[in-house]
């Protein structure tokens, strides 16, 4: 029995599990053979409900462009669960490998290259040096995983405020523990995280393509990034009428993975 | 075929998530979850507003593992348009559209073997699962999570006495010189743009037909939503002509917010659900 439907441009789309049912994954097949093969890692927490969308554009544009793809919820992302072992960036990237073995057999493509935003592309970069001859696609990559963990806390932070103003005496004091804004954030996962080094793996030998979104406030110096428009799909509010979609910025990204992708 | 699973797999939680397509007209991208027994009821939790399938901040994902674990099936699905699954082209009305997507996904949990089924919605998936068990006799249950809000006098009066808590002693005076409302408020309180709420008269006879046909209503409003539901007993006051008998359940969560962000939160959501589905339609 077969899980796919038809998608844009002729393409495959199937939903699918990995890893015994714990990764949700869905592949996108181009209708003509595939000219090469991505697995996307989607952003964490909030951010992976914000960016959703735009990575399912993505993935359907790359498929009209010949490059089959696999998004790969890794575990306790999306629709993924926890399992019972520590969760790790190694673990997720472990996820990723997952799911780029299973895209290795359905598109037949031998060499899958791994493409992450913001979590996302910590991820891609990890799997990417397990992964021999893998090109890894950063979309805004975060300078540090320290940053990143204190901008996620943020978030939190704000969150909290905004609840507990709005049930003063009903306000559960223990809300924000353990959570950022309402996802599981296991301690273990935010220590891996806090520890990984953007400038210590420069040299891990990775070959990248690296993406900035022009409006994203970061002050990472763009060089040798691709800057592509915004709006930075992690901070756009869910508009009810039209969730935003970085039309754009996802032009250019596939252009020119078009060119470089092999 | 009206729906697609993928094989059935062993699970390190105890649980196995197979994922699966429903639908002939649109495809509807879901995930089911079943644990080591399961009964013959299965719960269907659909999407809140636009967010996906696994709810907001992974709400359903671990609602889905819990239910399960407990014996019943569950499905979280995207509806049309929302997260995995794309958009409709047959320009069937949107509400009209939700209730074939509904009776599309029964169709194809119901070969994965539930006979009978329970809806599960936040907000404006609430809205969904009481407009498709107005159509659908299979549903046996419905979750309405900040469902329909009517206010009432005792709303009313709630709300005032906050405001002027929050305002300080001075207000009190200028609240007394104003006029409360006649009578219980029959309108619909949802004054936003995403949401079509019926008129009270209305919404009554859905639930008497409802009750009628012997579907349980269990109805939990949080205090995410206090602008429009302020406590327990609002939503009988708000049905004083539906005799309920024993089909109906009614909670009010104040430290709740809209979307259960808390994980405390969370953990006391899916205590009562289990409670009140066990209680219902229990496998032990």
């Amino acid at each position: 029995m077969t899980l796919s439907f038809a998608g844009p441009a002729g393409s495959t789309v199937s939903p699918t599990r990995l890893t015994d049912g714990q990764l949700a994954a869905i592949r996108h097949l181009p209708a003509a053979p595939s000219r090469a093969a991505l697995v996307i890692c989607p952003p964490a927490f909030h951010e992976y409900q914000l960016c959703q969308r735009t990575l399912r554009v993505l993935a359907e544009r790359l498929a009209a462009a010949g490059i089959a793809s696999s998004r790969v919820d890794v575990r306790g992302v999306g629709d993924s669960v926890y399992g019972p072992e520590p969760v790790t960036v190694a673990a997720w990237a472990g996820d990723a490998l997952a799911a780029a073995a299973d895209l290795r057999a359905a598109s037949g493509v031998e060499r899958v290259h791994l493409l992450g935003l913001r979590a996302g592309a910590i991820v891609a970069f990890e799997a990417a040096r397990r992964l021999p001859g893998a090109l890894a696609v950063l979309w805004s990559l975060p300078r540090s995983g320290a940053d990143h963990v204190r901008a996620l806390e943020a978030v939190q932070r704000d969150w909290f405020a905004a609840y507990a103003a709005q049930h003063g005496p009903d306000t559960d004091p223990d809300a924000a523990a353990g959570s950022i804004a309402g996802h599981p954030a296991p301690p273990e996962l935010l220590e891996s995280l806090r520890a990984w080094g953007a400038a210590e793996n420069a040299a891990a030998g990775v070959e990248a393509i690296r993406f900035e979104t022009g409006d994203s406030g970061s002050d990472r110096e763009p060089e040798g990034a691709v800057t592509v428009p915004g709006p930075a799909p992690w901070r756009v509010t869910i508009d009810v009428a039209a969730p935003p979609v970085p039309a754009a910025a996802l032009e250019r990204i596939v252009a020119t993975l078009a060119e470089r992708l092999t | 075929m009206s729906a697609a699973t993928a094989p059935a797999t062993a699970s390190v939680t105890g649980v196995r998530e197979t994922a699966a397509v429903f639908g002939d007209a649109v495809p509807l991208v879901g995930t089911i979850a079943r644990g080591p027994t399961a009964g013959n009821t299965g719960v269907v939790l659909l999407n809140a507003g636009l967010v996906q399938r696994a709810g907001p901040g992974g709400l359903h994902v671990r609602l889905a593992a819990r239910l399960a674990r407990r014996g019943f099936p569950t499905a979280r699905v995207d509806l049309s348009g929302v997260g995995d699954s794309p958009v409709r082209r047959d320009r069937t009305p949107l509400d009209e559209a939700r209730v074939l997507e509904v009776r599309s996904i029964l169709d194809g949990f119901e070969e994965a073997g539930p006979e009978r089924f329970v809806l599960c919605g936040i907000c404006t998936g609430a809205d969904n699962a009481f407009r498709a068990a107005l159509e659908e006799p299979r549903v046996c249950g419905l979750i309405l999570l900040d469902g329909y809000p009517y206010r009432t006098r005792g709303w009313w009066l709630r709300h005032q006495w906050t405001r002027i808590r929050r305002a300080g002693p001075g207000a009190i005076v200028r609240r007394l010189a104003r006029r409360g409302p006649a009578g219980a408020i029959d309108e619909p309180a949802w004054d936003g743009v995403s949401r079509t709420i019926p008129p009270r008269d209305i919404a009554a006879g859905q639930l008497r037909a409802l009750v009628d046909r012997g579907t349980h209503i269990y109805a939990i409003y949080t205090g995410g939503f206090r602008d429009w539901y302020n406590h327990r007993g609002q939503f009988r006051a708000a049905f004083p002509d539906v005799d309920f008998a024993d089909r109906l359940t009614v909670d009010y969560l104040p430290a709740a917010d809209h979307v259960f962000r808390a994980a405390s939160s969370q953990k006391d959501l899916a205590m009562r659900l289990l409670e009140w589905l066990e209680a219902r339609w229990g496998t032990a």
